[in-house]
């Protein structure tokens, strides 16, 4: 139902496709949509809100997201998710590392299991980094790590198993460390 | 962003009636994108929110094809905006029981800068405050111009009372106000990268000109040339930022029967409202 359920969605949805020019509809029934809409404020609110997204997403840029790059190690007993805003490849290197290369900045990511369920994370630079480096569990108001390094490998010790951003530079890429022990 | 409606209508075709899990690969692969980006496109929500938004929604596929109206001859992205909504509604119920369910221009959020050293977030309570405090008419005009994502139901309808028009021509100019100041924003945008990376240029120039002491008179000179050139480049990008944006002006004077008359009530409209935003500070001030 759409709104107050006088017109179906479909009629409604073609009235919204209608506003951008394209005539999907007859004038008829247009002309009986403005007359409902400016009685009705339950579709006048629905049809503005949906004239708003479909401006908004016509005219926005994506974001270009690295989708579906869960690792689980069985053996390690561990998932390690990871999203960026960059083409990212991952892989799993021997000796229980999840590792992930990105190109901006050109770096490798591995995440290494160690003792006591902690995780060490170890960024290898192409070339020396001299932006900041920053994880962050999301609200937390101070960060985990912030470093400006100037070389070209970072490592962050002692990462507990969670959900994190980690910023290289304006680069940020989203984390999140599950321990299955 | 677009979608291809005729390979998407294909897939969900094949989807419903053979083979589902070729169907659904190719559906995926025309709208994992949209679907990641939604809720940042329509409610600027961060990128957090987008990748539980994803998997929330990617779970629900089959649900949500299974009732695409095939037959109906609609666009599909038009649809998908009215399901997704619908989702990120339930979503929202789902993760954060017992917070206000119904989606509206109020649940915008201000995007969190990229930047990682910058905390600052913009605060529009004033202007907010000082908006309501306007005349219907001037409300509207200010929204019109300035804010056509903010345009909400009862704008619409006092757009059509002030001007006389219709709510389906309130609505198309309300839609072709959107796109035209995400372009001015594309352009602003570009203009200050470029304007960066000019600077960025012209400081290391000027770095080496001053500190490296072992320069000859030829060598300095070439730098002097490069840093003039790069001066009047520069010059350039920031005249075409000072640039008012025409389209957004063009569209907007749709709205009056001529531009003398736009130019008149926008003015008067930013007066009133600089003037109620300065009274809403003043209090503030006088009550701190």
């Amino acid at each position: 139902m759409f709104g107050c359920g006088k017109f179906d969605e479909t009629t409604m949805l073609s009235y919204i496709i209608n506003l951008s020019g394209n005539n999907t509809l007859d004038k008829d029934t247009a002309a009986k949509i403005d007359a409902h809409l400016m009685e009705c404020g339950e579709c006048l609110t629905l049809v503005t809100e949906l004239n708003r997204i479909e401006a908004a997403t016509g005219a926005a840029q994506p974001v270009h997201i690295a989708l579906g790059n869960t690792r689980h190690s069985a053996e390690a007993g561990y998932t390690v998710e990871f999203a960026a805003a960059v083409p990212v490849r991952g892989f799993t290197e021997p000796g229980l590392i999840t590792a992930y290369n990105i190109d901006t900045p050109a770096s490798e990511i591995k995440i290494i299991p160690t003792d006591g369920g902690v995780f060490r994370i170890q960024i290898e630079f192409r070339e020396a980094f001299d932006q900041y480096i920053e994880l962050r569990s999301p609200g937390a108001s101070a960060p985990e790590f912030l470093k400006k390094p100037d070389r070209s490998s970072v490592e962050i010790r002692a990462v507990k198993p969670g959900k994190y951003t980690l910023s290289l530079g304006k680069t940020v890429l989203h984390l999140e460390i599950r321990s299955d022990k | 962003m677009r979608l291809r409606d005729d390979i998407i209508k294909r897939a969900i075709a094949d989807y419903m009636h053979g083979d589902q899990d070729g169907a659904l690969a190719v559906f995926r692969k025309e709208t994992d994108l949209y679907i990641y980006n939604f809720p940042r496109m329509a409610y600027r929500k961060t990128l957090d929110f987008c990748s539980d938004f994803y998997l929330y929604v990617t779970e629900r596929l089959d649900g949500i094809l299974r009732n695409y109206p095939l037959d109906a001859n609609i666009q599909f992205k038009t649809w998908f905006n009215y399901v997704l909504r619908n989702q990120m509604i339930s979503f929202i119920r789902y993760t954060c029981p017992g917070e206000p369910t119904e989606l509206t221009v109020e649940n915008i959020d201000d995007y969190p800068s990229p930047d990682i050293i910058s905390t600052d977030q913009a605060d529009y309570t004033e202007l907010r405050q000082g908006l309501a405090k306007l005349p219907p008419n001037d409300r509207v005009v200010i929204k019109f111009y300035y804010l056509p994502e903010m345009i909400d139901a009862d704008d619409i309808r006092e757009a059509c009372i002030l001007f006389g028009i219709t709510i389906s021509a309130a609505l198309s100019i309300q839609r072709s106000l959107i796109e035209a100041n995400y372009a001015d924003i594309r352009r602003i945008r570009d203009v200050s990268s470029k304007t960066a990376e000019l600077n960025a240029k012209l400081s290391a120039l000027k770095h080496r000109l001053y500190t490296v002491h072992t320069l000859d008179l030829g060598e300095k000179n070439s730098l002097l040339e490069k840093i003039a050139r790069l001066e009047v480049a520069r010059n350039k990008e920031i005249r075409r930022l000072e640039l008012p944006d025409r389209k957004v002006f063009q569209e907007f004077t749709v709205l009056f029967k001529n531009i003398r008359l736009a130019q008149y009530r926008l003015s008067n409209a930013k007066k009133r409202l600089r003037f109620e935003v300065l009274k809403i500070l003043r209090s503030k001030d006088e009550g701190a």
